[in-house]
């Protein structure tokens, strides 16, 4: 028998066609969030999740409302300490909901994870932050746009860097105790400098200049959305933790 | 096949299992010690729970960690406490792990109410689990790991809590969906793999003990178990297995490794005699 020998340009054509279908792009952040609602769809994505973010609004609302000091002299300090009050007590019940379910070895077992779910989840709630937040922006007067402007993107800049970090948790640490470490940030970073230095905080707050805090919210949502691809693909994860232990 | 290659897992200082290798071809195998042994342990490993700290597990060759939801998509896991939703049936709660497992919700319409017969729970299927006995949940979650069709069938201590009934009917369960696949079904109790498993793994002092067939376990004590009803009269070195009460007296079954005492007469080893007598010196 007699052998056609391929030319350079038919070996480099076979190598590309062997490339393209044996190597596979690893999956971005939107592919595996569509895949998942695709699979999944919002009804079992939120399964079990009604009762924390109705508790989670609640808290926020609650927080805003029966803030003790003067509101319109400290209106700065309260929207950035209650920004992230939804986001951070949201994730930390649906977590607490889903291992009293007694269901989360089992759902570590499946094709799409609890953590999956999770990474899922809390993007839909950091999006529900958001609107919360313009919310009670709205709903307080300003004395003009440049003035909500900066109420609004202190509330985001503080909402997104408790996402980031409290997604940063989930992901690096494995304690029991770790997914409570948000809160203890929260208070010591929200409330606690309203406590300690009062008028001088709300002043620092309300002087400053809305080009920085919203680049801090901006490079805070890009850390945020980049730990999150991380906890949606982390390789090896033993089940003490999607969010501590 | 999967493969468990000289397997070591610690939790900080604390080594809970030791160098294990297994192969794990087709057919029952029943992973069998007392409780704290390390079967858990074992088990969460082969069920991607836990990593082992050194060894590898392979699943064709190729590391389950690794494979992530490949691996996944091939097992079918029953936990030791498995959780259910109350307010849910059978049928929605199965739909749910279905959409978890990547099943199309036509299929998984199929194959739930199939499942859902196969496992006695066919009249029940939309009412609530929140009136289900421990049997009936537990029926619930045999259903839920058989979804996917499971090339591998994970079940840990599937038994506990179930009435004697129940415990014929699961076993008969379990070996109907044996074929064709691996199932790993870890107890304590020896009567839930004694006529069931192809090969009985026991683990012992964090490691291998043993993994052949029943019969061969038994034949580690052939010729050295023995029944009498004059306990007292047996003079040589002794190890009492059961005792059972007949007419006001008490027949006791023994191992002597030291030849036949006149007073006894040799029976057939069972698996029960070679678990009391290879973990004697443990608390059960």
């Amino acid at each position: 028998m007699k052998w056609i020998e391929p030319s350079p340009e038919e070996k480099e054509r076979a190598i590309a066609h062997i490339l393209v279908r044996g190597l596979t792009r690893p999956k971005s952040l939107w592919r595996h969030l569509h895949e998942l609602y695709r699979s999944l769809g919002f009804r079992h994505l939120f399964l079990n999740t009604a009762l924390p973010v109705i508790a989670s609004v609640a808290l926020m609302i609650g927080f805003i409302a029966l803030f003790p000091l003067p509101y319109d002299e400290y209106r700065h300090a309260v929207l950035f300490a209650a920004a992230p009050v939804f986001f951070i007590f949201v994730v930390l019940l649906t977590d607490m909901a889903e291992r009293m379910s007694g269901l989360f070895e089992l759902k570590m077992t499946c094709k799409y994870t609890i953590r999956q779910i999770a990474a899922f989840r809390v993007l839909c709630f950091s999006l529900m932050g958001t609107v919360l937040c313009t919310l009670s922006n709205l709903f307080i007067r300003f004395y003009d746009m440049n003035s909500f402007f900066r109420a609004l993107s202190l509330s985001l800049c503080a909402l997104f860097l408790f996402s980031f970090l409290g997604i940063s948790v989930m992901r690096y640490f494995n304690s029991r105790w770790m997914h409570w470490a948000p809160v203890w940030l929260w208070m010591a970073v929200g409330p606690l400098p309203i406590w300690l230095f009062k008028k001088q905080w709300e002043s620092f707050l309300s002087q400053a200049p809305v080009a920085i805090t919203a680049l801090i919210a901006a490079v805070a949502l890009a850390l945020f959305l980049r730990e999150l691809q991380k906890l949606i693909t982390i390789p090896q994860r033993e089940v003490a933790s999607y969010v501590g232990g | 096949m999967l493969a468990v290659n000289h397997v070591t897992k610690k939790y900080g200082t604390f080594t809970a299992l030791e160098d294990i290798t297994i192969e794990f071809t087709g057919g029952v195998y029943g992973l069998l010690s007392p409780n704290g042994s390390g079967k858990t342990t074992l088990i969460k490993m082969l069920a991607t729970l836990l990593f082992p700290t050194s060894g590898e597990i392979l699943w064709e060759g190729m590391e389950i960690a690794k494979l992530g939801e490949r691996y996944r998509e091939v097992i079918g896991y029953l936990p030791q406490n498995f959780g259910y939703y109350k307010h849910q049936s059978p049928r929605q709660f199965l739909h749910y792990l279905a959409a978890l497992k990547g099943i199309d919700r036509s299929a998984a319409s199929r194959k739930v109410p199939e499942l859902l017969q196969l496992v006695s729970l066919g009249d029940v299927m939309d009412t609530k689990m929140r009136k289900f006995s421990g049997g009936m949940i537990q029926r619930v979650g045999i259903a839920q790991a058989m979804l996917n069709d499971p090339k591998i069938l994970i079940l840990d201590e599937p038994t506990a809590g179930l009435d004697p009934k129940e415990r014929v009917r699961f076993r008969n369960l379990i070996s109907e969906l044996s074929k064709d696949r691996i199932v790993i079904l870890s107890t304590h109790i020896v009567s839930d793999i004694e006529t069931i498993a192809n090969r009985v793994i026991m683990l012992k002092d964090r490691k291998l003990f043993c993994n052949d067939s029943p019969a061969n376990i038994c034949h580690t004590l052939s010729g050295k178990v023995y029944e009498t009803w004059e306990i007292e009269s047996v003079a040589q070195p002794h190890f009492p297995l059961t005792q059972r009460q007949e007419d006001g007296r008490t027949l006791v079954r023994f191992v002597c490794e030291t030849g036949c005492p006149e007073a006894a007469r040799p029976v057939t080893p069972n698996l029960e005699d070679v678990f009391l007598y290879v973990y004697r010196d443990q608390v059960m």
